[in-house]
């Protein structure tokens, strides 16, 4: 407990370089040989310099021999230890991507991101600030740590040269290399956010603008709407302009302070040299040096304006990474999956938070085995979080839910599964095969198996005409099936799997009406004999199921046959599409 | 992609502007390079010979003094590249989204119609904002790094020639063959790294794929079992992309060693020269300082190239979007602003059809339908049958490819509709989509979309009529209350009443409604399902629904149905 309230404590960059650590050696490894490039671009006219200098009082040509050899490697090294350093620094860190994944996935699974992350963007950002780790790793630590491992040798070896000199070098290193960028980092800041204003504006009234186009055009006011779009972009245009005179003050700072730093070099050295306190060949080398110097510190303005963003998406992945477990762990196991299949339902509550109303607030239900029982209402009344609690993705606050007279949540969430399973909300294509899909549910079905199952689907007939049959390749996010071969297929992998219950959680949203009766009507023929929960907000084809409650505001405000609430007063006959 | 793309130039006033500051100031800071380096030379040449430091305070007071002028033309330099930055975004996406709303564009860009190469309304955004953004870097770092990289080679090979032709041809031979073996590798790994991108962005997207995903592999109890996937891809991406980064670091290795190598050669052999005496310290000197410069702004062009082709690239995109289909508009009859008389009275369709481009099956064709004034047309059909179609047709965002649609004012003539101003013609149509748009505006301003003059009381009686007043007035400032982007802050009910109620303020003879409750759940649907009925009064209608028996009964309307790919219209009731 103690070193996870640590770790929260610290930073998220911190955290974040802190997963880097199974891979230290090879971080230091290449930090190593950036630090030997950079190095030796400064180490290369610092010592030609001290070959020019001495040549110049006419020494033995053997005096001048190991310089010459020593800027002749020092031209070749640079070359090859820079992209060495690429090469290793850029493996360790999609080494640390690849395990942050599998962290990030595993902790996405134990902590139904059904609930907060139903959003495909918000999903794709996840992902997206995962990767960020290989971003701060390469571009956020590695350059720093460069600078500062060859700034150091640097001011050291002027520094022995001459003292006041490698001072001055210092401090003008820390100057150009930190206080700079970060100066010019902080400054920008508001910048940033005052344009990210203005340009969330522009962002929102353009998507209004070509969202929104048919209904504009309709009503006459694609003019209006122009103007302001226009408005909006003269607004960000205005800003970036004034913004400019904020921004530029950076690259002029670290020109100034690199010239400032050459010059003192300079002044320090004569006058030195006037004094006898520095020899002739050395105040070359100590200006040619602080000249190249600067090199060393080039990349930080750009890692100092990178980090705040990576440090959001540092927050954004602990987010994740810190999120508790949505299901206690189980205390026993061997849920029998041939036994005895009814599901019953005792005054479940369920709520989304300690300050939230209850999604579901003392609901009773049974499956009986083998009937087909509907939960409708309105959006919102609790339909969705009922189909959630049976396939586990989360637990009860409160009331049992058993089957066959055991407490579902004493058992791993897998076993229930083995029970209980379906087509679950927004059921996902992956990018593969359609046989692939199907397999998914049950990887040792046979060809025989998958026929079968896509015919009770009443999806062989377009399958079977596919060029590639099975074997076509569904694209990313299932693109090419239309919405109903969607639920189609979901349908088939659900049957597939032959759970003795199915949870079908809203099968016919998002389709067209056409398509959803097709879908309705062949999904109640399919699952015929299975206990079956269908869960829907559409009231089409209910004269088929056995039983319907009604739930509403997270409780079960009506139950009946189809033909028992079109009789009775209240919500059902109410709304009742064949009889509004 | 080029570096420096003409139609850039010839479009935006301001990328001139630019250019001719980056060149002005390009030869001014070569100039301060020279002498900085002449300067530098001569006072520790001087130093050296023991000149005292009065002698050279002249010399150390103009380093002093390019310092400051250094900085002050960087600090101008990148101000005003970002200043022409912003002037260049801003022209880009004013000519963008003129292009995109003035053509037929926007109403295709929404649904994709025709065939799917053009963007999306979404990627359409992106670049207007996102996108063009990368254009900063373009201005700021690279362009200003490109005209350098043309006048200092040149000016430091000149000087240097001056001062010693022997190291002049080192450098004049050595900075070529860097663009040339960047070119060189450049060709040789295409093909190659272009073969490995695609594999990478494939295994990129698994992650992805199966996080998306997760809901499903849980139910399917295969979630614990992806872990050991997402590692194994994870490690096959990895792999990939070390063999690609493994060639495409090589062009910066090449130019890397080339540049440091030809600064060693250049001090050796002017090292050995001064040792010989047949060369002076001072030059000496000035060559070794001078060296780098000559390639350092290829180095700087190279480094930045690749994040500097993003602006480039999301410019090239906008001029794409802009030279498709120009001029396809324009034979529509000017507007009058005044409703078209004949949106009162009788409709007649004859044959009419629509092909889009590159499909092989017509979206709807040989339709015939007489609707005449103060009728209810129920059109139904199977999905495909091409019922939404047949409503952008009489809304004017689409004309038929067959056939004629012709109107009648009430007491008129025939007339072709092509001969009806759209605008005026849209005046008199009132329109409920299945899925209406809700703006980032007022709740109040929403409704009077068609109708922005209306008075508040007016829009609140178009809400009551809609059904929509009570949760109106429930929102925290009510009428006036913001409905952010896209109106997430209703449901789809909510916004179905709203757009009602559009309807109703726009007070227009001829109703059109396409499934008006198809997404709602059944509570919302009954409400939708009374305001249609009070909107309907009076009015002729059009509505595309499913046959719930409702339109019929409750509506009166008479029933129409379009076969599949509307091969001929029959019609019932």
């Amino acid at each position: 407990m103690n070193t996870i309230e640590t770790e929260h404590r610290r930073g998220p960059l911190l955290r974040m370089i802190a997963l880097a650590r199974p891979r230290t050696g090879r971080f230091a490894l290449g930090v190593l040989l950036g630090a030997f490039a950079t190095g030796s671009g400064v180490a290369l006219l610092g010592v030609a310099a001290w070959m020019l200098a001495t040549a110049a009082s006419h020494p033995p040509l053997t005096a001048l021999g190991i310089s010459v050899v020593a800027t002749r490697a020092l031209g070749v090294g640079k070359g090859v230890s820079r992209y060495l350093e690429r090469l290793v620094t850029h493996d360790a860190a999609f080494r640390t991507l690849a395990e942050v994944r599998v962290r990030v996935y595993g902790r996405l699974a134990a902590t139904e991101p059904f609930g907060r992350f139903r959003s495909g963007d918000l999903l794709s950002r996840v992902v997206n600030d995962t990767e960020a780790t290989l971003d701060l790793l390469v571009r956020g630590l590695t350059p720093p740590l460069i600078s500062l491992v060859t700034g150091g040798a640097t001011v050291l070896v002027i520094t022995a040269v001459y003292a006041p000199g490698g001072l001055l070098l210092a401090l003008g290193l820390l100057l150009a290399g930190l206080a700079v960028p970060m100066a010019a980092a902080a400054l920008g800041r508001a910048p940033g956010r005052r344009q990210a204003v203005a340009r969330g504006r522009l962002s929102t009234s353009l998507v209004d603008t070509l969202h929104g186009a048919p209904d504009l055009i309709a009503y006459g006011a694609m003019d209006r709407q122009v103007a302001r779009v226009y408005e909006a972009d003269d607004e960000l245009t205005r800003m970036a302009r004034r913004d400019a005179a904020i921004l530029g003050l950076g690259a002029g700072a670290t020109a100034l302070i690199t010239g400032a730093t050459v010059w003192g070099a300079l002044f320090l050295g004569v006058v030195a040299v006037e004094d006898g306190d520095l020899d002739a060949v050395s105040l070359a080398v100590l200006v040619l040096v602080t000249l190249a110097a600067f090199e060393i510190v080039a990349p930080l303005p750009a890692v100092a304006a990178r980090l705040g963003a990576i440090r959001e998406s540092g927050v954004r992945l602990f987010g994740v990474l810190d999120t508790p477990e949505s299901v206690a762990p189980a205390t026993r196991t061997g849920l029998d999956p041939e036994g005895d299949s009814t599901v019953r339902v005792r005054d479940l509550r369920v709520r989304y938070g300690p300050d939230e109303p209850w999604a579901l607030d003392g609901v009773d239900l049974d499956i009986p085995a083998g009937e087909t029982i509907a939960v409708v209402g309105p959006s919102g009344a609790g339909k969705s979080t009922l189909a959630s609690v049976l396939l586990r993705f989360r637990d009860p606050d409160g009331g049992r839910v058993e089957i066959g007279g055991t407490d579902i949540t004493e058992y791993p969430a897998d076993e229930v599964r083995a029970v209980v399973s379906g087509v679950p909300q927004d059921p996902h294509v992956f990018a593969s095969t359609l046989r692939e899909n199907l397999r998914l549910a049950r990887p040792d079905s046979t060809e025989d198996d998958l026929w079968a199952a896509l015919r009770r689907a009443r999806l062989a007939d377009e399958v079977a005409a596919m060029p590639d049959g099975l074997d076509t390749r569904v694209g990313t996010h299932g693109l090419g099936l239309s919405g109903g071969m969607v639920q189609r297929l979901a349908l088939a992998r659900a049957l597939l799997a032959a759970p003795r219950v199915l949870v079908l959680d809203e099968p016919t949203a998002h389709l067209d009406p056409d398509t959803r009766d097709a879908v309705v009507d062949d999904l109640l023929s399919a699952t015929e004999g299975y206990s079956t929960l269908l869960v829907t907000h559409d009231l089409t084809g209910l004269d088929r199921v056995d039983r319907v409650h009604v739930v509403r505001d997270g409780r079960v405000i009506q139950s009946g046959t189809h033909t028992e609430l079109l009789a009775r007063e209240g919500w059902y006959r109410d709304v009742h599409p064949d009889l509004g | 992609m080029k570096p420096l793309d003409p139609r850039l130039v010839r479009t935006a006033s301001a990328v001139r502007v630019h250019l001719a500051v980056s060149v002005l100031s390009g030869v001014v800071i070569t100039g301060l390079i020279l002498v900085q380096a002449w300067l530098l030379a001569h006072v520790i040449t001087g130093a050296f010979a023991g000149t005292g430091f009065d002698a050279l305070a002249w010399a150390i007071t103009a380093v002093g003094g390019i310092a400051v002028a250094r900085a002050l033309l960087a600090y101008l330099a990148e101000a005003s590249a970002l200043h022409s930055a912003a002037r260049t975004k801003s022209i880009l996406r004013r000519r963008l989204i003129a292009h995109v709303t003035g053509t037929g564009t926007v109403w295709t860009a929404e649904r994709g119609a025709d065939g799917g190469d053009s963007p999306k309304a979404g990627e359409l955004v992106t670049l207007a904002t996102r996108g063009l953004d990368a254009l900063d870097d373009y201005f700021a770092r690279y362009l200003p790094q490109l005209v350098l990289s043309a006048i200092v080679p040149v000016a430091v090979l000149v000087v240097v020639f001056w001062a010693d032709w022997i190291s002049g041809i080192v450098i004049l031979v050595t900075v070529p063959l860097i663009p040339v073996f960047m070119a060189l590798i450049g060709m040789h790994t295409q093909s190659r790294t272009e073969r490995q991108w695609r594999l990478l962005s494939r295994l990129g997207g698994h992650f992805l794929d199966v996080v998306e995903g997760l809901p499903t592999l849980a139910v399917f109890r295969r979630a614990k079992a992806q872990a050991a996937l997402i590692r194994r891809v994870g490690e096959e991406h990895r792999q990939a992309t070390m063999g690609t980064l493994r060639i495409a670091f090589l062009s910066a290795f090449a130019l890397e060693l080339l540049a440091t190598l030809a600064v060693a050669l250049v001090a050796v052999e002017v090292g050995l020269r001064l040792l010989g005496g047949h060369m002076d310290y001072q030059t000496a000197l000035l060559v070794l300082i001078l060296a780098p410069e000559a390639y350092l702004p290829l180095r700087e062009v190279g480094a930045r190239f690749h994040a500097s082709m993003e602006g480039v690239a999301a410019a090239d995109q906008v001029f794409t979007e802009l030279e498709r289909r120009e001029g396809e508009d324009g034979k529509d009859p000017a507007p009058t602003g005044l409703r078209a008389p004949a949106s009162d009275g009788d409709l007649r369709l004859t044959g009419v059809g629509v092909r889009y481009p590159g499909r092989d099956l017509p979206a709807l064709s040989g339709v015939d339908l007489r609707v005449d004034s103060g009728e209810r047309v129920l059109l139904t059909g199977p999905s495909g049958s091409g019922k939404t179609t047949l409503l952008s047709l009489l809304l004017r965002m689409n004309a038929p490819t067959e056939g004629r649609i012709e109107v009648r004012a009430p007491d008129g003539a025939w007339e072709d509709l092509a001969a009806v101003p759209a605008d005026d013609w849209r005046l008199g149509i009132a329109w409920v989509p299945q899925h209406p748009y809700l703006f980032d505006v007022s709740v109040a301003d929403n409704i009077r979309l068609g109708a922005p003059d209306t008075p508040l009381e007016r829009v609140r009686e178009a809400a009551r009529l809609a059904e929509a007043d009570g949760f109106v007035s429930a929102l925290p400032d009510g009428y006036d209350t913001r409905l952010g982007e896209r109106g997430t802050r209703l449901s789809a009910g909510q916004r179905q009443r709203i757009a009602l109620a559009r309807a109703f303020c726009r007070d227009a003879p001829l109703v059109l409604l396409d499934e008006p409750t198809a997404h709602l759940d059944p509570e919302n649907a009954a409400a939708v399902r009374t305001a249609v009925g009070r909107l309907l009064e009076g009015r002729t209608a059009i509505i595309v629904a499913h046959d719930t028996g409702w339109a019929r009964a409750v509506l009166g309307a008479r029933v129409v149905e379009l076969p599949l790919h509307g091969r001929e219209g029959v019609i019932t009731g």
